[in-house]
């Protein structure tokens, strides 16, 4: 099954497909909202705007971005840049993150949240790494991000990044 | 006294007090043990004071379940298996003598309380000058335990034996102890019960030069070693046709290795500085008893084996290289092979350099550094569940003396495999949440384990202690249910096999058993006294 593709995206059904297929269909539907894959067909699919500020968390996007796609080689479940950062929203929201805060604040609750992922055996495995969900969202975020440079960090961006590394440090 | 039994006369009987069958670790400290104790004692030993090829190939035997190699797991001359021994020592964990209601069949008839004094006097027999196993601020001189997160993985210490080799050191104690015969080249062939069963009537010795002879002990110690002991039971079956001790069925199953699997996993830490010494290689420390070798490594809070209902992993693990935070070009001048390799090698760092960026950009505490970390080699060696059917037999060959050589069908299950995957995804979420380490799982998940990366040559299990002589062969004294006067050292004795190398526990065990003897024979010696 492949995971990369918006329901909204999908093709409508052949015209010659039956009515008991489509009713099949519409079943399989229902039982596949209920599990978490599906769950993540159902983000939003209009970025936000967070994905740079993100991404400017890291210290080497393109290390990061590495990651990012061997999760997607191997397992990642779909390759849609809104999704990862509307989960890392919703995530750092969970631990105090919001609109507006500086980078070293936000790298703080990072921090907390990979540390809570680990705590609570919320890991995904990419590439046989046992890394926290939170740091693979990051990773497929970076990935995705440097594909498209409309949502990779700037150049002042980068810049500012160093100084978040200080701080963090 | 030494004896080399290629000479003693066809037809000699020897009688004596006590017959230790085997003159290794275990065999060797019972002997030591007794004396100036006042009893006779006779020590057999198949081999000399040398490896000889025509004795150690009375080892040699079919292994028909997960491959194992019978003949060069142990040595059979005088010292036995300490002759290679490496010298690792840990005492078992208190969890590891429970019945565990997750581990079919657990549960030891002594505790960790009862053995904790004879591990303090096994420490001394194998030359170790501290007991600080699990006291980490007796190891600080040379760095402090990571501070993993979470309560699922700890940090415990082996301290090495130098190690002894039991039959160099302790050779003059036998030689000069007058109570003490010791018989070379000597090999028992059957311990031969009397018509009841009940007791040991006499030994049946033989050797490979042709001779023959009988000792006649009141009391009967078998110390030939893990898989041997199983052996020699089995194989006395003149009277007891199943094998002595063999009512129940129980000899030589049960047989547990420790499965080592040479590279589980990869860590990574941000920065080798953050390893104490003692993690990365064996570390010599100072102590007010003199220098002791010791080694931190990973181990698993009972805590966390309780909760999760799982077995114990050791682990341990030492810097490869480090991995720097812009790509390395191939050294200048490099042969086709170097740039290869050295590609190879960069494939495999964009990797780590990518892991160790996301931990440095996540939870670690360090700033940026040109170096972002190092990878990290790690071993492991896992306890096995005990399984009845993991078993020794005899095999239809025999061997130069005549005798049924061993049938091995060691077993591994799913659930061994399942608990090592699991043990290393706690020292992932360890590593993760403390900030400064990440973890990737080489070990695969396995629908069946039919074949061993590695052992430790560890001979676990074959003659288990159990209250119930319908789960195991002897008692919690060691002796052979059902016979009075048969005792059994050595790990076939344990009934679960732990994570640590044994052999200070078969030391502290040949310890209590020599205790138990001693006063055995001084109530012996007292009734005998008091009658008219």
């Amino acid at each position: 099954m492949k995971h990369d593709e918006h329901p909204g995206e999908h093709h409508a059904p052949h015209a010659s497909v039956s009515r008991r297929t489509l009713l099949v269909l519409a079943g399989t539907a229902i039982i596949a909202a209920a599990i978490p894959s599906a769950l993540f067909l159902r983000e939003p699919g209009t970025a936000s705007g967070h994905a740079a500020d993100f991404v400017r968390l890291l210290a080497d996007p393109k290390s990061a971005a590495h990651i990012g796609e061997i999760w997607f080689e191997k397992a990642a479940p779909g390759q849609i840049l809104a999704v990862y950062e509307a989960r890392l929203s919703r995530k750092l929201k969970s631990y105090g993150w919001h609109e507006g805060m500086d980078a070293p604040e936000t790298h703080r609750v990072l921090a907390e949240t990979v540390r809570a992922d680990y705590a609570a055996d919320r890991m995904v495995s990419v590439g046989d790494w046992q890394l926290s969900e939170t740091e693979a969202d990051l990773a497929a975020l970076a990935a995705l991000a440097l594909r498209d440079p409309s949502h990779a960090p700037s150049h002042d961006g980068e810049a500012e990044e160093a100084g978040t590394e200080d701080a963090h440090g | 006294m030494f004896i080399d039994g290629r000479k003693v006369p066809e037809g000699t009987v020897v009688e004596t007090d006590l017959a230790i069958i085997g003159g290794g670790a275990a065999g060797i400290t019972i002997a030591r043990e007794m004396i100036g104790q006042g009893l006779s004692v006779t020590l057999i030993e198949s081999g000399g004071f040398e490896f000889e090829p025509e004795t150690q190939d009375l080892y040699e035997g079919e292994s028909v379940g997960v491959g194992y190699p019978l003949t060069s797991s142990r040595l059979r001359y005088f010292g036995g298996s300490t002759n290679h021994w490496g010298g690792w020592c840990r005492p078992l964990e208190p969890i590891d003598f429970e019945k565990r209601d997750w581990v079919p069949y657990s549960g030891w008839p002594v505790t960790r309380a009862d053995l904790d004094p004879f591990y303090v006097r096994a420490c001394e027999v194998c030359q170790i000058n501290s007991t600080a196993f699990d006291d980490a601020a007796a190891w600080e001189a040379k760095g402090k335990p990571m501070p993993l997160a979470g309560d699922e993985v700890i940090t415990r210490f082996f301290l090495y034996s130098p190690p002894t080799r039991f039959g160099r050191k302790y050779r003059p104690d036998i030689e000069r102890a007058k109570n003490i015969a010791c018989y070379l080249h000597s090999n028992v062939l059957e311990i031969v019960p009397s018509e009841n069963g009940g007791e040991v009537a006499r030994l049946k010795v033989g050797t490979l030069s042709g001779a023959r002879f009988t000792v006649k002990p009141k009391a009967c110690v078998l110390a030939t070693g893990g898989i041997e002991n199983a052996r020699m039971l089995l194989a006395s079956n003149s009277v007891e046709t199943a094998g002595l001790g063999n009512r129940n069925d129980v000899v030589g199953r049960f047989f547990m290795e420790h499965p080592h699997v040479p590279s589980p996993a990869t860590f990574l830490v941000t920065d080798r500085d953050l390893l104490a010494e003692w993690y990365r290689t064996y570390t010599k420390m100072e102590g007010e008893r003199g220098t002791t070798m010791i080694r931190g490594c990973l181990m698993f809070d009972e805590g966390y084996l309780r909760r999760e209902k799982r077995l114990g992993t050791v682990m341990t693990f030492a810097p490869v290289r480090p991995v720097m935070a812009e790509p390395q070009p191939v050294p200048a001048g490099a042969s086709e092979e170097e740039r290869k390799q050295a590609e190879r090698q960069a494939a495999e760092d964009e990797t780590y350099r990518g892991i160790l960026q996301l931990a440095r950009s996540s939870n670690s505490s360090l700033p940026p550094s040109g170096e972002v970390g190092w990878r990290l080699g790690v071993g492991c060696a896992s306890e096995q569940q005990p399984n009845p059917a993991s078993r020794i037999t005899l095999s239809d060959e025999k061997d130069a003396l005549g005798m049924p050589r061993t049938r091995l069908d060691w077993r591994l299950k799913k659930e061994d495999a399942d608990n090592l995957r699991a043990n290393i995804e706690a020292v992932a979420r360890a590593f993760g949440g403390w900030g400064e380490g990440r973890v990737q799982v080489h070990f695969p998940k396995r629908d069946e384990w039919t074949e061993a990366e590695g052992w430790g040559n560890h001979h676990l299990g074959s003659t288990r202690m159990a209250a119930d002589p319908k789960l195991g062969v002897t008692n919690g004294d060691c002796r052979v249910h059902g016979i009075s006067n048969l005792f059994i050292a050595g790990s076939s004795l344990f009934p679960t096999g732990a994570t640590v190398n044994p052999t200070l526990t078969i030391v502290a065990l040949a310890l209590r058993l020599s205790d138990h003897l001693k006063r055995r024979f001084a109530q012996s010696a007292a009734v005998e006294q008091a009658l008219p």
